[in-house]
């Protein structure tokens, strides 16, 4: 009984695990759709067995009394359970509204704690891309374990209490047979034809249901990777304004037509042909016999009822009883398979999860001062690669120290800086804080002594003052006072709610949007806020207009004053204002030095980029002097 | 108003039915046939157990029965199989049609709309909402057809049974009347109590998704590690999912409370129902089989007026989407090519007292932003301008006028000395080829990404063989190709690539290549010059490279631009130096025109300007 190269009893494992799972994303949910799906089983039967004793009863010749108590206590206890129910619905419903987003609060809880280094891994995102794709596609995953109990459990509840009926029918013929000394074969072939009836019926819908989900396996496994062709087309390209611009100039119409229809939609449109086509055949095939058994169920019964063996009412019960079955025990065949197919994607669910964790070094009160940083033989190179990006890296820094590094684009500045940030680990060499190699400090105190403004930084649509102080609590003046610091008092004063204005509008419907320039500013604010020995700028003027640039870099000075600082940028200008400049080449350090020196080393890489970028100002300002 | 509402919905639907028609000519058909099989099914559902429970009280011979059974079981089984396909039919339809012909309706509109009415506010509302509501098979308007069909089953359902029951009683009838009616009454009030949870429970919902989905990146992963916010996120999640918890259980308080309503009139209905048969099972004639029928139409009956109204909310809810979707189907679009315009080449420009605003509307109603005020400039044929200002001059919105996405409130632009209003748009646009500032790469080859159409043999893997291209030979196509790549320095890297100029962008859909930011910036150029148009646009093409890449491009330009009139736009005032002319905007307005050394010489902005940009360059020269 392999499947998908699992034996039954692994798959059980997994789903065991899976609910245990599913509880940390909805806690108590499992056992609420459990009370529920036995009061839906129950229900529809209760009702049946009063029409069923009342028709018994009047035509035994019940008095009237007896018969209004059977019922009133019937509607009773319908009634009853039927309110018990809505309790459990509205709490399930409440529960299955946020069973998507949770699902991802919980994986996003994972991703805060991660290696850094892991999670830039291509294979850790595509993993995470899928267990989210494919739970937003079809559910697949931990949703779609959590509707397939909630049938089994359900259907389940309908057998259990089908075999009760069933096991009673059993009874009173037998009682009957006794009484009347009658021809015990006779009745023992009925019950043998109704339970082979029974298993046959059952046998022919399960074996032919239980493939209804392996017909859409192909979607059901790759629906996320198709749905991202299709979404990059229905979510980004053609909602772009400037993408806009391009598909106007160029017309790439057909081939973007073409390529949502063959890499997305007709998958999904051939997938579901296949699957209707599949169910006609095992839901007929289900229906058919299923109706044919309710009918020989009627017939048999009705024989027995007109020899007085069971009571008329009975029938009704029987035939409930005996198509409910049928049902049941093809919906649950169908849900094994569906549950072995969906372990699939718990499997991965479950890799994410299990992925290790950052974190050790043991971590002691005492704070950590920076005094010397210092970069030892560092080699570095991708998990997934084998070219170095960083070789042989020296460096020795000081506190106060004012460094800069150049180089061209990919030539490791920004990898440098996440080594030091403690974001990467050396592949080869060490990085020593106050003479101790960071590895074995703990990342959460060694990160306190650096305050970095990346490239590509981020802030986060809460509060201002929460952006700027990364933490629920800060302290007011101190935010402002960085904020000042960071160029954005004027902004500052036209923010109605001042640092509780939310910043963005995708989390407080009334956040402030910020410009690039600003949005920058707060990030330099935030590092400031940190007050760390250490600052580290890479870029921090990237997307900013000449003005907006020399104002950062003028207050620069003032910022970093008594700091530690590592500096990057592609224009060089702002390399003059530190004391040291460190030139990257291909990962190499090649040059060393101070701006005025390296400038002069005319074939050197420092000149080269310099020089790229002084000349149209260097001919220019020439120009205009002797103009 | 109302009926002018319902000759839009109207509209709507025909237009939805239309659709469908000729999606797969049978569609409308089959909600009607569920219906009526519907109708017959619950017939039979009530005349088989009745004959069952009749044969065994007025003990009929057992040949009788068994005919009777087989008879009525049989017509069951096909009544039910007939049904089971039908319903399957309607699925199956549904989903093939949303997947195969409306996503493809929203995409045509996207790519034909005109450019303003894609990003005027109302517009950019209505195509959110036409996406959503196409974007998913399990809601949306791909419910039509089974919402139309449950709430005609609903109806025939409720035909049959009303007429069994009245048969039975008239007051029996009106008994359920009155108590539906009672069960609606709640009903609505309970909704209206759930609606006025709306915007809170789409509060909740916009911080939770927020939280679920917006900061798992890893750009946000750096920050987090670095600035150790794990324990603001966990407190800011923690209080977003309670509150999120709180609105829905206060919802479904009211949906219990409504539950509960359901409950009691159920109890009320059948404890009648049954006193009533009881009555007349004593008094009258009245068989078993009778008495288990008319239960069955007395507690079906009260089923089919819930579905009634449950479908016919869902009815109004789904012909609300397609009337949602249409009014997208309705915006403006670019007509198709009829006439061909051609121009002569290169082409002359001139914009005649240009103004252009753009329309915010935010909470305070709308605003009118104005960006080009009053902007006059003539552009000789080939010549090359190029455009400078600070960030939000309306550079970009001169371009857009330019090239005639954006239509002048006041003045006019003219190409050649000819209204471009005059000329229609898709014409107009094939005279230009463009690198756009945050221009996107498709998920295609890098082939396809340069020519913007299908390869042959893309074509081909795919298995598409419609209309193979004969016009030009296919390694004509692509030596011109390989010509333009190694124009623009990309020769060496394409070659480099496994695929070569097969594989495969965007790596996060794809899983193909990852280009850095210089050689994406090289491709789009390499795809403008590909397209070779007579006028050449390049916005910000060097905002993403080093300074060595930087200079290479600027190096290039002139010659990529031979003979075609060209428009440089930088915020980098060094960049433009090769250009014939510089345009200086300020504040929507031409403030200082001419070449580099004219601008200097004027002692202006631009000069102050440059002065900022250079000054530790400048220095240095100082120095030397």
């Amino acid at each position: 009984m392999k499947k998908n190269n699992r034996t039954f009893r692994q798959d059980c494992v997994l789903v065991y695990r899976g609910i245990k799972e599913f509880n940390n994303i909805l806690p108590g949910q499992m056992r609420q759709v459990l009370v529920r799906g036995i009061l839906d089983a129950i229900l529809p039967f209760i009702i049946t067995a009063v029409t069923a004793y009342m028709i018994d009863g009047l035509l035994g010749q019940a008095d009237f009394r007896q018969l209004i108590f059977i019922c009133f206590t019937g509607l009773g206890i319908v009634f009853l359970l039927s309110v018990w129910k809505a309790k459990k619905d509205s709490r399930i419903e409440a529960g299955g509204r946020r069973l998507f987003s949770c699902h991802e609060i919980v994986l996003t809880d994972k991703t805060y704690r991660l290696c850094y280094e892991d999670l830039e891994k291509s294979s850790t995102r595509k993993l995470r891309d899928e267990v989210t794709g494919s739970i937003i596609v079809s559910g697949a995953g931990m949703a779609s374990l959590y509707w397939d109990m909630d049938t089994l459990f359900h259907n389940s509840a309908i057998l259990v209490i089908a075999v009760i009926l069933f096991l009673r029918y059993l009874y009173l013929v037998a009682r009957w047979d006794t009484r009347q000394n009658s021809d015990v074969a006779d009745t023992s072939v009925f019950i043998l034809v109704i339970l082979l009836l029974i298993v046959l019926c059952s046998y022919i819908t399960c074996k032919t249901s239980s493939k209804r989900f392996d017909v859409n396996f192909d979607v059901f496994q790759h629906g996320s990777k198709y749905i991202s062709f299709g979404e990059f087309y229905t979510r980004e390209y053609l909602l772009d304004e400037n993408a806009a611009l391009d598909a106007r100039i160029y017309e790439p119409d057909d081939l973007i037509l073409s390529e949502c229809q063959e890499k997305c939609y007709e998958h999904f449109a051939k997938g579901k042909e296949k699957e209707m086509h599949a169910v006609n055949l095992y839901d007929g095939i289900k229906f058919m016999s299923s109706c044919i058994c309710g009918c020989v169920i009627y017939l048999l019964t009705g024989k027995m009822a007109m020899q007085g063996a069971i009571g008329t009412g009975s029938i009704l019960l029987m035939y409930a009883a005996v198509t409910m079955v049928v049902e049941a025990l093809s919906q649950i065949a169908q849900i094994i398979t569906d549950l072995r197919n969906n372990n699939e994607h718990l499997v991965k669910f479950f890799k994410y999860i299990d992925m290790p964790e950052a974190g050790g070094g043991i971590t002691d009160d005492c704070e950590l001062i920076f005094e010397e940083l210092e970069v030892r033989d560092v080699s570095f190179c991708y998990p997934e690669s084998n070219t170095y990006v960083l070789e042989n890296i020296n460096l020795k820094l000081h506190a106060g120290d004012k460094l800069a590094i150049a180089g061209e684009n990919g030539s490791g500045k920004t990898t440098l800086v996440k080594l030091v940030c403690g974001l990467y680990k050396p592949s080869e060499g060490k990085i020593l804080l106050n003479g101790k190699d960071i590895t074995e400090i703990p990342f959460e105190k060694y990160i306190a002594c650096i305050a970095t403004v990346f490239q590509d930084f981020s802030l986060f649509p809460f509060s201002l003052g929460e952006n700027v102080a990364a933490s629920r609590d800060y302290d007011i003046a101190r935010v402002e006072d960085a904020l000042v610091k960071a160029g954005l008092e004027e902004k500052l004063l036209q923010l109605k709610n001042g640092i509780r204005q939310p910043v963005f509008s995708d989390f407080d419907e009334n956040g402030t949007d910020l410009s690039g320039g600003e949005q920058q500013k707060v990030a330099i604010a935030r590092a400031i806020y940190k007050d760390a020995g250490l600052m580290v700028l890479d870029e921090p003027s990237a997307a900013l207009d000449p003005y907006a640039e020399y104002e950062i870099y003028k207050n620069f000075s003032e910022i970093t004053e008594s700091k530690t600082l590592i500096s990057i940028s592609h224009r060089l200008s702002s390399c003059r204002m530190c004391d040291r400049i460190l030139v990257l080449d291909r990962g190499k350090v090649v040059q060393e030095g101070t701006h005025e020196e390296l400038v002069k080393d005319i074939g050197g890489k420092y000149y080269e980029l310099w020089s790229a970028q002084a000349q149209y100002y260097y001919n220019t300002s020439h120009c205009s002097l002797s103009t | 108003m109302n009926k002018l509402n319902n000759l839009a919905n109207k509209e709507a639907l025909s237009f939805l039915r239309h659709e469908l028609a000729c999606y797969k000519w049978y569609s409308n058909l089959l909600p009607v046939l569920a219906a009526v099989v519907q109708a017959a099914l619950s017939v039979v559902l009530m005349i088989l157990p009745k004959t069952v429970l009749d044969a065994v009280q007025t003990e009929t011979g057992f040949c009788d029965f068994t005919r009777n059974i087989i008879f009525t079981g049989a017509v069951f089984t096909a009544l039910t199989l007939v049904n089971m396909f039908l319903h399957n039919e309607i699925s199956k339809i549904s989903q093939t049609f949303l997947y195969r012909r409306l996503n493809l309706l929203w995409e045509k509109k996207m790519l034909s709309m005109n450019f303003e009415a894609l990003f005027s506010g109302k517009g950019k509302l209505k195509i959110e909402k036409a996406r959503q509501l196409t974007s998913s098979p399990n809601w949306g308007i791909v419910d039509f057809l089974s919402r139309e069909g449950a709430i005609l089953e609903a109806v025939s359902g409720l035909i049959v049974y009303s007429f069994v029951v009245g048969k039975l009683h008239v007051l029996m009838l009106l008994f359920l009347c009155v108590l539906f009616l009672a069960e609606l009454f709640t009903g609505l009030e309970i909704e209206k109590k759930k609606q006025s949870y709306k915007e809170e429970r789409a509060g909740a919902d916009r911080r939770m998704n927020y939280i679920a989905y917006g900061t798992k990146g890893i750009k946000e992963a750096k920050d987090i590690r670095v600035y150790s916010m794990i324990s603001m996120l966990r407190e800011i999640t923690s209080m977003v999912v309670q509150k999120k918890c709180k609105v829905e259980s206060d919802i479904q308080k009211w949906q219990m409370f409504h539950m509960f309503v359901t409950a009691a009139m159920i109890l009320l209905r059948d404890s009648v129902g049954y006193l009533f048969l009881l009555y007349l099972f004593l008094n009258t004639q009245m068989t078993a089989g009778e008495f288990a029928m008319y239960f069955t139409a007395i507690s079906g009956i009260g089923i089919w007026l819930v579905k009634i109204a449950n479908s016919l909310s869902g009815y109004k809810e789904v012909s609300g989407y397609v009337s949602d979707f249409y009014e997208f189907m309705k915006l403006p679009e670019d007509e198709n090519k009829t006439e061909e315009y051609k121009f002569q080449t290169p082409i002359s420009f001139e914009f005649k007292n240009v103004h252009y605003s753009y329309h915010i509307t935010g909470e305070e109603g709308e605003q009118v932003i104005p960006v080009i005020k009053g902007l006059n400039l003539s552009v000789k044929a080939g010549e090359k301008i190029a455009v400078v200002g600070v960030n939000g001059a309306g550079k970009s919105t001169l371009v857009k006028l330019l090239c005639g996405m954006l239509t002048p409130d006041e003045g006019v632009v003219l190409a050649n000395g000819k209204d471009i209003s005059r000329i229609q748009k898709r014409c107009y646009y094939s005279n230009f080829a463009a690198v756009f500032q945050n221009s996107k790469l498709l998920p295609v080859s890098i082939a396809e990404n340069i020519m913007l159409k299908k390869t042959a043999w893309s074509r081909k893997s795919s298995g598409l063989q419609q209309a193979a291209p004969t016009g030009l030979p296919v390694s004509g196509e692509e030596k011109r190709m390989w010509d333009i790549l190694r124009n623009v320095g990309l020769e060496e890297k394409v070659k480099s690539m496994p695929d070569k100029e097969k594989t495969c962008l965007v790596k996060n859909v794809t899983g193909g290549a990852e280009l850095s930011g210089g050689q994406e910036q090289r491709l789009l150029l390499a795809r403008a010059l590909y397209k070779d148009a007579p006028v050449l646009i390049l916005d910000e093409p060097a905002a993403a490279l080093d300074p060595v890449a930087e200079n290479e491009i600027y190096q290039k330009y002139r010659g990529l631009a031979r003979e075609k009139t060209s428009f440089f736009i930088s915020h980098r005032l060094a960049s433009t130096r090769f250009c014939d002319r510089i345009i200086f905007l300020e504040n929507g307005r031409i403030t200082e025109m001419g070449t580099h050394e004219e601008l200097m010489g004027k002692n202006g902005t631009y000069a102050d300007m440059f002065r900022v940009q250079s000054r530790y360059y400048a220095e240095e020269t100082g120095a030397m």
